[in-house]
């Protein structure tokens, strides 16, 4: 700290702009100019987002369905192999809080929306909601022109760079150093998608089994009883407007599956009966522990490559067609 | 008003509590230079404690002292009059009651004249660098800030935007990737062996004090940008040689506070071991309760007042009385400071824990020597910012902060190329955000 008794006050305006506010300046103009190079280069990056971002805008009036969900359903929905035109708009990491704010945000938009998916996968009761931190909200502002942020945007909201930067500069990376690039279709879905720990293992299941794996195992009442009836809002909210709701939890390898807290398991199935008998019409699709996915249908655990995305998928327009 | 405006951002309705605060606070100051006897001079300190005590009570106390006294006598708390409240805390409430009491207490005293000026009395106890998260400034350090004219002091404030720096390289490159780890490993302690607890907690202790000491750093910096001069609130606490070398570097601000107000009357000057020692568990009681209404903060506070206590039990050997403080400024520092950090780190699992019986499972389960899965480090490399954090730390531990001599040792070209490269950092490898953890406090 300088020095209190040895004074370096200037009381001159001019002096204060020349000695300070002109260095400060100059020392941050490389800072801005680069930040500013770095948003634009992610804005033309190719994703899930922009090509989500896209659909929304351009078949906005024929899309009948709407997919939202955490990266189980990012990985496990390709709505090409849909007889409708959906939308997935699910992300890694994005619980019913964000879900509900984005169906608020397209329901308006989508003339046509009949149906509505949602996932519930074990444990997704218990675990917590989408914090006010979660980064992707400024994603959401900018593809999707939904403000998910529970307050008045400022123009710095739309900045995606600065949402989460060490995730942008790995992108940055990935697109311009590297040749591996995604291979998304129009819906956004990445059809090369293949790589994952099952792959690094060589699809083989004894190492898989024996490959460590935690899953969330916490059981929490209190957040459990927030957690359903925040999802029988959005479920009233659905129901309001006439849509029909699809529950779904995509398939999961016995890696996984085995090590799943029967207490949480139970209490998810607890709640997905009283939904049943309450509303009415609601379609559910639980496929954890279907046995007809190999191996080679999984990129981990709990998310399926694009091949199992496929048969998943399948499975899904089978349920969407029948009444 | 600069100082409403960023509280009233959160949540503009209680600015009126502040208002208030503030007002009973003045006027305390005011009436007590003219009190006749010493009873009503008594009276009118007691309206500023009831005042200040009583909103740090029902904001924040309330619900767990009914939960607690429904608990012991088996009683529904929804059946009865004293029902629990639905309120929320307001932010840095436990700063700015600390802060208004020190100074009715400090004109109570005769330590300080009271502020004649209500404008800066308001600006004092608003102001917005530390309002929401510390330091907790003593009206005599920062009052006669507000009254004297100031002007712009151009090392002042160039040293407050290298202290800014290094505060948002603590909590954003520090802290919030600490917090990947032990949000991970502590959401589910019984999947996680010994050495993953181990490593949590140990991140734990980084995470909080990068997060409380890099707010300080921004607060402090903010400050200096205003020709404002706040305290030093941390000193590399986790060199201490000893619990109670900790605390004269841990919170400073906080410590000094409690040790003014609490330890200080209640020991009395006294030489006698009970008493400084029954002092000691009060305050330390209290610290922890400060943090917040649940028995896992007391418990953090009373299990250092208890290694403090055992530091300073008097031997007396050859004549000459002295205790294991004594011995431990004679050893190696390593030594000491693996000593310390030990006892520190455990009281920060029950800081961390949701409640006692995670805190004695996570305790339990590092001493079991459960085997831990092969983990990874989460974070990859980026735990390497820890020892980089240290090292810059230690070998600048005289300075406020690393970048304070900067300017004398180095030239601009080499000045800014380190300066851009912490920039560099911040924006590379940020963690996921997370809110600051003193704010709840």
């Amino acid at each position: 700290m300088p020095d209190p008794k040895k004074s370096s006050s200037i009381s001159s305006f001019k002096e204060i702009l020349k000695r300070f506010v002109r260095p400060v300046v100059l020392f941050f103009i490389p800072v801005v100019i680069i930040a500013t190079v770095l948003e634009l280069m992610v804005a033309k990056i190719p994703s899930t987002y922009s090509l989500v971002g896209e659909q929304l805008e351009q078949e906005a009036e024929n899309i009948e369905v709407a997919v939202f969900g955490s990266s189980q359903i990012k990985n496990s929905i390709n709505p090409e192999f849909l007889t409708k035109n959906t939308l997935n708009i699910s992300s890694s990491a994005q619980h019913h809080n964000t879900d509900y704010k984005l169906l608020q945000g397209v329901v308006d938009r989508l003339p046509n929306l009949k149906t509505v998916v949602f996932e519930l996968s074990y444990g997704h009761l218990e675990v917590p909601h989408n914090s006010k931190y979660y980064w992707k909200r400024p994603v959401f502002l900018k593809y999707y022109g939904i403000n998910t942020f529970d307050r008045a945007t400022t123009p710095a909201d739309s900045l995606l760079y600065m949402s989460h930067p060490g995730f942008f500069t790995t992108q940055l990376f990935d697109q311009y150093l590297r040749d591996s690039l995604p291979a998304f279709n129009r819906f956004g879905f990445d059809t090369g998608n293949y790589k994952g720990r099952f792959k690094r293992l060589g699809f083989d299941v004894d190492s898989i089994m024996r490959d460590p794996l935690n899953i969330s195992r916490r059981e929490s009442l209190k957040i459990l009883e927030y957690n359903t009836s925040y999802f029988k809002e959005m479920l009233d909210f659905c129901y309001d407007r006439g849509l029909s709701v699809v529950i779904i939890s995509p398939p999961t390898f016995a890696n996984y599956s085995e090590k799943r807290d029967l207490n949480t398991l139970q209490r998810r199935d607890s709640v997905l009966a009283e939904l049943k008998v309450n509303y009415p019409g609601l379609r559910v699709l639980i496929a954890e522990t279907d046995k007809r996915y190999l191996v080679t249908d999984f990129r981990n655990g709990n998310h399926l490559n694009p091949d199992g995305a496929e048969k998943f998928t399948k499975q899904l327009d089978s349920l969407l067609n029948t009444n | 008003m600069a100082s409403y405006i960023f509280y009233g951002l959160w949540d503009w309705r209680f600015l009126s509590l502040i208002f208030a605060s503030s007002i009973v606070d003045y006027y305390v100051g005011i009436l007590l230079p003219k009190a006749k006897s010493k009873a009503r001079k008594n009276s009118i300190l007691a309206l500023s404690v009831v005042w200040n005590l009583g909103v740090l009570f029902i904001f924040k106390y309330y619900n767990f002292f009914i939960a607690g006294f429904s608990e012991l006598f088996s009683l529904n708390a929804d059946e009865y009059v004293f029902s629990s409240l639905r309120v929320i805390l307001p932010v840095g409430l436990s700063f700015y009651t600390f802060q208004t009491l020190s100074y009715s207490i400090d004109v109570y005293r005769d330590r300080i004249k009271p502020s004649k000026n209500l404008l800066n009395f308001l600006c004092f106890v608003s102001f917005f660098p530390q309002l929401v998260a510390g330091p907790i400034e003593r009206a005599r350090n920062l009052l006669p800030q507000f009254d004297k004219e100031r002007k712009f002091d151009l090392e002042l404030a160039k040293d407050g935007l290298r202290q800014i720096l290094w505060g948002l390289f603590k909590k954003v490159v520090v802290a919030d990737n600490a917090a990947v780890v032990v949000n991970t490993i502590y959401a589910s302690p019984e999947d996680h062996g010994s050495l993953s607890l181990l490593y949590a907690s140990v991140l734990f202790f980084f995470q909080i004090y990068c997060d409380f000491a890099g707010y300080s750093d921004i607060a402090i910096g903010t400050a200096r940008l205003f020709g404002f001069r706040l305290s030093k609130n941390f000193n590399i606490p986790y060199l201490s040689r000893s619990v109670a070398e900790f605390w004269q570097r841990w919170h400073i601000t906080l410590t000094k506070w409690f040790t003014d107000y609490v330890y200080g009357p209640l020991a009395k000057n006294s030489k006698n071991y009970l008493v400084r020692t029954g002092a000691l568990f009060v305050s330390m009681g209290l610290i922890g309760l400060w943090h917040g209404a649940n028995w896992t903060f007391i418990v953090f506070g009373l299990f250092q007042a208890f290694t403090i206590s055992i530091e300073r039990i008097p031997v007396t050997i050859k004549g000459k009385v002295v205790n294991i403080n004594y011995y431990l400024t004679k050893m190696p520092l390593g030594l000491t400071v693996i000593y310390s950090f030990t006892l520190i780190m455990t009281s920060c699992i029950f800081f961390r824990s949701e409640n006692l019986d995670m805190a004695f499972f996570i305790i339990g389960r590092i001493l079991e020597g459960v085997p831990s899965e092969p983990f990874s480090l989460e974070i990859g490399w980026r735990v390497l910012f820890i020892p980089l954090l240290i090292l810059m730390e230690y070998f600048t531990r005289n300075q406020d902060h690393p970048f304070v001599k900067i300017e004398s040792k180095t030239g601009r070209v080499a000045r800014w190329a380190m300066y851009y490269l912490f920039i560099f950092f911040i924006f590379r490898y940020a963690g996921p955000k997370e809110e600051f953890i003193y704010f709840q406090f």
